[in-house]
C-alpha cells in the first residue's frame, strides 16, 4: 500500500480538504478558495461488550 | 418560559455553538438562551441560569435552551439555532457526509484531513484518514502518546504524514490549516514542533520580503523520546523532496537530547541548507552539524535568509536607541508603578519571552503559570504578583474557556485587571492573526488602554508585536498602525519586545 500512497504529489499545490471538528476552520478553508468538506460528524454511539461481540459474530 | 430542545448524539464544536447562542440571545423577545453540548460543566451553567434540564442527559447530546415571553418566540429562536446549526455541518452545497468511511476517495479527492474534536474521538478519525491514503492534521489535544505514537507508525506505513496532535499551525500548498497564517510563497520550508514559534518564524521571513514554501507542524510532543521525532523527519524529506524549497527551517522548544541529535543528524543527510531553533539551547547542540543552530525564532528566520545567499534586514532596535527607548517611556511613570506583566497567547512565545527575561535579569524574580526552570510557579494563576509572564493558552486557563486566539475574552478582562493595578509599569501582549482566529484580536485591547490609561491621563508601557501576514483577513497593517496611534509599541517581533521588556524590567529593579 505504501508504494502507491507515495506517488500522490508530496506537497500538493492547494490541498483538498475535509475539515472534522471547528466549524470556524472550515470557513477558514473555504475564504481561501479551498475545495473543503465539513463533515456532519456525531460522536460514536456506546455499545455494550455483549453488544458488539454479537455483531462481530454476525459480520 | 423556558423551552429545551435536546438533539440527542449530535455533536458541534463549542465555539460554533457560543456563536449560535449569541445569535439568538441577540433576537427581539428573547430573554436568554444557551445552545451547548450537555457536558456537566455546561449542564451546571444551564441550571444555574434556571433551566430545568431533562434527566439522562450525555455530554453527546446538544441542548438548545430559550427563555422567552411566548412559545411562538421560542419557536422561532430554536428554528434559527437548528438553521444555523445545520448549515455550519453541511457547508456549501454538495454531498453531506457523516464519516470518512461515506467518502469515495476515487470519486471525490482529497489530500488531507485537519481534525479539531475533542482528543477521545480524534485518533479513530486520524487512523482512517491514514488507512484511506490521506495526510492529517490533528488539532485536537488530549489524545494519548500512545495514540500518537500508534498514528505516526501508520502514517510511516502508509507514507503519509501525521501532524499533530495538538497541532496549532499549517501552510500546504499556500493554505493556511487551524490557527495559521496565510503566508507568502517562497523558497524556505519550515518544520516546527511548536506552533506560534513555526508561524513567528514564517511571518518574519515574509516581512523580510521572502516567502514560506510549506510549513509543517509535528504537534508539541513529537521530539518527545516515545515518539522520537517521527514527524519532523517525514516533514524534513518532504521539504527536501519539493522542488520549491530551497532552504529549510526546523523549529522547536529544547527537546529530548538523543532525538534533537537523530534529527540534527538526519538534517546532515539531505542535500538543502537547514538552520534550527531548539528555543532554550546553545551552541553546543549544533557540534559537528552542518545545520547552523540559531538561539530565537528571529535568528532562525535570519539565518534562513543568510543560507538563501541574501542579507537579511536588520530588525529591532540597537541596544543604544533600546536604552534611549526604555528611559523615555519609563521616566513618565510614577514611583509606585514598578512591575511588568506580560500576557501571552503564544506558548512558544511564552517560553521565548522566558528565556529572554531570565538570561538578561538573572537577579529579577519572576512568576508564571507554566512549570519551568525559568521562573517560580504563581501560587494563582488568577492573580498577578510582583514580575509575572503568564501563557494564557495554558491548560490553566483553557479548561474552561477557549483559547485565547479564538476568544480573547477572558485575555482582555485580565488586560484591564492588570491596566488598574497601581503597581502596574509595563505590560506586554503577542497578538496572533489568520483565517482561522479571532477576526480581530487587537482592537479591544487598544480599546481598554485608551479607556483605562489615555482617558484618565495615567502613564502605563505597553509592549506588542503581531504574529501575522499580509493576506490575513485581520489586516495587520491597519491594526499595527491602530496600537502605535494609541501609543502602544509595536515590536518587529516577539523577541524584540521581549529584549525591550527585559531592560525595563531591570531597569524598573534599578530603580526600585
Amino acid at each position: 500500500m505504501a508504494d502507491s500512497l507515495e506517488k500522490k504529489t508530496c506537497c500538493p499545490q492547494k490541498p483538498r480538504v475535509i475539515n472534522i471538528g471547528l466549524a470556524s476552520f472550515y470557513e477558514a478553508l473555504v475564504s481561501q478558495k479551498v475545495k473543503a468538506t465539513q463533515l456532519e460528524w456525531r460522536p460514536p454511539v456506546k455499545q455494550s461488550e455483549e453488544i458488539a461481540s454479537l455483531l462481530d459474530d454476525l459480520l | 418560559m423556558d423551552t429545551i430542545i435536546v438533539k440527542s448524539n449530535r455533536y458541534v464544536d463549542s465555539v460554533s455553538l457560543m456563536a449560535v447562542g449569541d445569535r439568538l440571545k441577540g433576537l427581539h423577545n428573547i430573554q436568554t438562551a444557551e445552545v451547548q453540548m450537555a457536558t456537566p460543566a455546561n449542564r451546571e451553567l444551564l441550571e444555574e441560569e434556571g433551566f430545568s434540564l431533562p434527566e439522562g442527559l450525555t455530554p453527546n447530546d446538544l441542548v438548545i435552551a430559550v427563555r422567552s415571553e411566548t412559545k411562538d418566540q421560542a419557536d422561532a429562536a430554536v428554528k434559527l439555532a437548528e438553521d444555523l446549526l445545520d448549515h455550519k455541518a453541511s457547508g456549501e452545497e454538495g454531498p453531506v457526509y457523516h464519516s470518512l468511511r461515506e467518502i469515495d476517495l476515487a470519486e471525490d479527492s482529497y489530500d488531507l484531513v485537519q481534525i479539531s474534536l475533542p482528543g477521545e474521538y480524534a485518533a479513530a478519525e486520524a487512523r482512517e484518514a491514514l488507512r484511506k491514503g490521506l495526510d492529517v492534521f490533528i488539532f485536537s489535544d488530549n489524545v494519548s502518546l500512545d495514540e500518537e505514537l500508534e498514528l505516526k507508525k501508520l502514517g510511516e506505513e502508509t507514507g503519509r504524514l501525521v501532524m499533530g496532535p495538538d497541532c496549532g499551525v499549517g501552510l500546504i500548498g499556500g493554505v493556511a490549516l487551524a490557527a495559521g497564517s496565510i503566508i507568502a510563497s517562497g523558497p524556505v520550508g519550515i518544520v516546527g514542533a511548536s506552533g506560534s514559534g513555526a508561524q513567528e518564524v514564517a511571518c518574519i521571513i515574509e516581512r523580510c520580503g521572502y516567502g514560506i514554501s510549506t510549513l509543517i507542524g509535528t504537534g508539541g510532543r513529537d521530539l518527545y523520546p516515545e515518539i522520537g521525532g517521527i514527524s519532523m523527519l517525514r516533514g524534513m524529506r518532504r521539504l527536501e523532496e519539493n522542488p520549491d524549497t530551497r532552504v529549510i527551517v526546523l523549529v522547536s522548544k529544547l527537546a529530548d537530547r538523543d532525538v534533537m541529535e537523530k534529527i540534527l543528524a538526519a538534517a546532515d543527510s539531505l542535500s538543502k541548507p537547514v538552520a534550527a531553533v531548539f528555543l532554550g539551547g546553545d551552541e553546543k547542540l549544533f557540534a559537528g552539524h552542518r545545520t547552523k543552530g540559531a538561539f530565537s525564532l528571529e535568528e532562525a528566520a535570519l539565518t534562513a535568509i543568510r543560507l538563501l545567499g541574501e542579507t537579511p534586514p536588520v530588525l529591532g532596535l540597537s541596544d543604544a536607541e533600546l536604552e534611549k527607548l526604555a528611559d523615555k517611556e519609563l521616566a513618565l511613570l510614577d514611583p509606585g508603578q514598578k512591575y511588568f506583566r506580560s500576557l501571552y497567547c503564544g506558548g512558544t512565545f511564552t517560553e521565548e519571552g522566558l528565556i529572554c527575561f531570565s538570561r538578561t535579569n538573572p537577579s529579577v524574580e519572576l512568576y508564571t503559570n507554566l512549570r519551568n526552570r525559568y521562573a517560580k510557579q504563581l501560587p494563582d494563576h488568577r492573580k498577578s504578583q510582583g514580575n509575572t509572564i503568564l501563557d494564557l493558552g495554558a491548560e490553566d486557563f483553557t479548561a474552561d474557556a477557549p483559547h485565547p486566539v479564538f476568544e480573547p475574552a477572558l485575555r482582555l478582562k485580565r488586560f484591564y485587571e492588570e491596566l488598574e493595578d497601581p503597581e502596574v509599569a509595563v505590560i506586554l501582549l503577542d497578538f496572533i492573526t489568520g483565517p482561522g482566529v479571532h477576526p480581530d484580536p487587537i482592537t479591544p485591547f487598544v480599546r481598554a488602554y485608551e479607556e483605562k490609561v489615555l482617558a484618565r491621563g495615567k502613564k502605563l508601557v505597553v509592549i506588542s508585536s503581531i504574529c501575522g501576514s499580509r493576506e490575513d483577513p485581520q489586516n495587520v497593517e491597519e491594526k499595527a498602525k491602530l496600537l502605535r496611534k494609541a501609543g502602544v509599541l509595536v515590536m518587529p517581533s516577539n523577541y524584540q519586545s521581549a529584549r525591550l521588556a527585559g531592560l525595563m524590567m531591570r531597569k524598573l529593579a534599578e530603580r526600585g
